[in-house]
């Protein structure tokens, strides 16, 4: 065929383009000339995703109507029994109400506030292409977004911000198989690391650092929390514990989990812009060491 | 750059749009969705040959690199979608009557390939549950999709170089799948 060394030679160029592209991206990361074309594809593509997403929005509602529909009414029956429960409780907080506002002006916390959060919605999801679990949120860097947020939804933890454009921003999902957030035990505190573990994001994998430590079906992990609250914020539900490997001679446990938010049909979600001026009382972090004195003992040693 | 190009340029963007904003997020039983770009890149390959379907493979690849949410190195959909497109091209000009079997082909090997690129480049942990939980279901739906949306996209591009063709004379099939050659003009 005449073409056929034109077209080996062409074949060839892309081939090295595509690998120099990567490694390029893979070395240099942030400030690299690739994020100057991923920030320009962010703030094109984001726009028309945006538009896109509202002109579609009906579509995915409608398919995800007819596909929910044999379930809807064991879901209505459920919904009934759980509103009347919640009723129920309404009614007994009213009175708890009062008695703990009393606590709180006791305890002083009032005045740190709570979590500022910006509500967004979910405009792209990424799938199996690159085998990576992201979404595009319609809340940017107007917004108050930056990278390194931890983005919740009503139900528990969603993921972290990534990327940020000006209206639109990247969040990767707890449940990509290679992303890592660090989670305890609530109860007893033990550490442990989550990352996706398939079902098409439906099931969490999690790996308890203490191979001695009790872990059992039903128990709640929450999330770790890291300095100044990037990339996720302490205290966030995550998930229950569903079943746990039998792993016989390993330096740690693994479970597999249920996370509280799904993953796989979000549309309304929050982002973190500003945590409270001191953390939940239920996720106290030991203060980190200070690094200027640890370094002048080793010196001193 | 032919109107070929353009149209060829247009439906991509048109596509990778659409992918993300809708068909990603349909909750299709078992939470998968067809790879479009991939399957428009295979029916161009099919229509124009191996050198048209590894350019357009590339930059299909590239920008589905560029579309956020992106979170895979730039590049790597760039080379799977340039050597699908490569490969489907070239195996339809060698035999030009397989076109159906390539297409089914290029949709299956083209998770296949991401798997792979994405092991090697990408720290995807490719393990037993990579593989049972998102190759073989992003596999199979490649392939359920791929005979409408080839189809479809073949109809699309040949449907244009098929007039220019016929006003000079009858040409053989392997020209009409689009071997650039002498009958072909191209600015």
């Amino acid at each position: 065929m005449r073409d056929t060394r034109r077209t080996r030679a062409i074949m060839g160029l892309l081939l090295a383009m595509a690998l120099v592209l990567m490694t390029v991206d893979s070395r240099t990361g942030e400030g690299s000339p690739l994020s100057l074309l991923k920030g320009a594809g962010t703030t094109v593509f984001g726009a028309a995703e945006q538009v896109g997403a509202d002109v579609v929005r009906p579509v995915t509602r409608f398919v995800a109507a007819l596909v929910d529909a044999p379930g809807a009414q064991r879901r209505m029956e459920e919904l009934t029994r759980e509103n009347d429960r919640l009723r129920q409780d309404l009614a007994a907080q009213t009175l708890d109400r009062s008695r703990s506002e009393q606590l709180r002006s006791l305890l002083s916390t009032a005045g740190a506030g709570g979590y500022t959060i910006v509500p967004a919605h979910v405009i792209a999801r990424r799938g199996v292409p690159g085998f990576e679990e992201a979404v595009e949120i319609d809340a940017g860097e107007a917004d108050g977004v930056r990278p390194d947020m931890t983005v919740l939804s009503g139900a528990g933890l969603v993921g972290r911000v990534i990327r940020v454009g000006p209206s639109t921003s990247t969040v990767l999902l707890i449940s990509d198989l290679g992303s890592a957030t660090g989670a305890r035990l609530e109860g007893s505190g033990e550490i442990g690391v989550v990352n996706g573990a398939g079902e098409q994001g439906r099931l969490l994998h999690f790996r308890l650092l203490d191979s001695t430590a009790p872990l059992a079906p039903g128990q709640r992990i929450v999330s770790f929390g890291s300095h100044r609250g990037a990339p996720y914020v302490a205290g966030v539900p995550i998930g229950v514990i569903e079943r746990v490997e039998a792993t016989p001679g390993e330096l740690t446990r693994i479970a597999y989990a249920r996370p509280y938010a799904d993953l796989t049909a979000l549309d309304v979600v929050g982002v973190v812009v500003r945590q409270p001026r001191r953390d939940p009382r239920d996720a106290v972090l030991p203060p980190a060491p200070p690094e200027s004195s640890a370094s002048t003992k080793r010196e001193g040693a | 750059m032919t109107s070929r190009d353009t149209a060829g340029l247009i439906l991509i963007v048109a596509v990778m749009i659409a992918q993300v904003t809708l068909v990603n997020r349909l909750p299709l039983p078992g939470g998968i969705a067809p790879d479009l770009a991939l399957l428009v890149v295979v029916g161009f390959a099919l229509v124009h040959g191996a050198e048209a379907g590894a350019i357009t493979g590339f930059c299909a690849g590239l920008l589905g690199d560029v579309v956020p949410p992106a979170v895979h190195l730039t590049g790597e959909h760039a080379l799977v979608l340039c050597l699908v497109g490569y490969a489907a091209g070239r195996v339809v000009e060698q035999a030009p009557d397989t076109g159906p079997l390539v297409a089914l082909g290029g949709a299956a090997a083209g998770p296949v390939l991401a798997a792979v690129a994405g092991a090697a480049f990408g720290g995807v942990p490719v393990g037993p549950v990579v593989l049972a939980d998102r190759l073989v279901p992003a596999v199979v739906c490649n392939v359920l999709a791929a005979p409408p949306v080839v189809w479809g996209v073949i109809r699309v591009f040949r449907g244009r170089t098929r007039v220019a063709e016929r006003t000079e004379f009858e040409v053989p099939g392997r020209v009409r799948y689009g071997v650039r050659g002498p009958l072909r003009s191209r600015s």
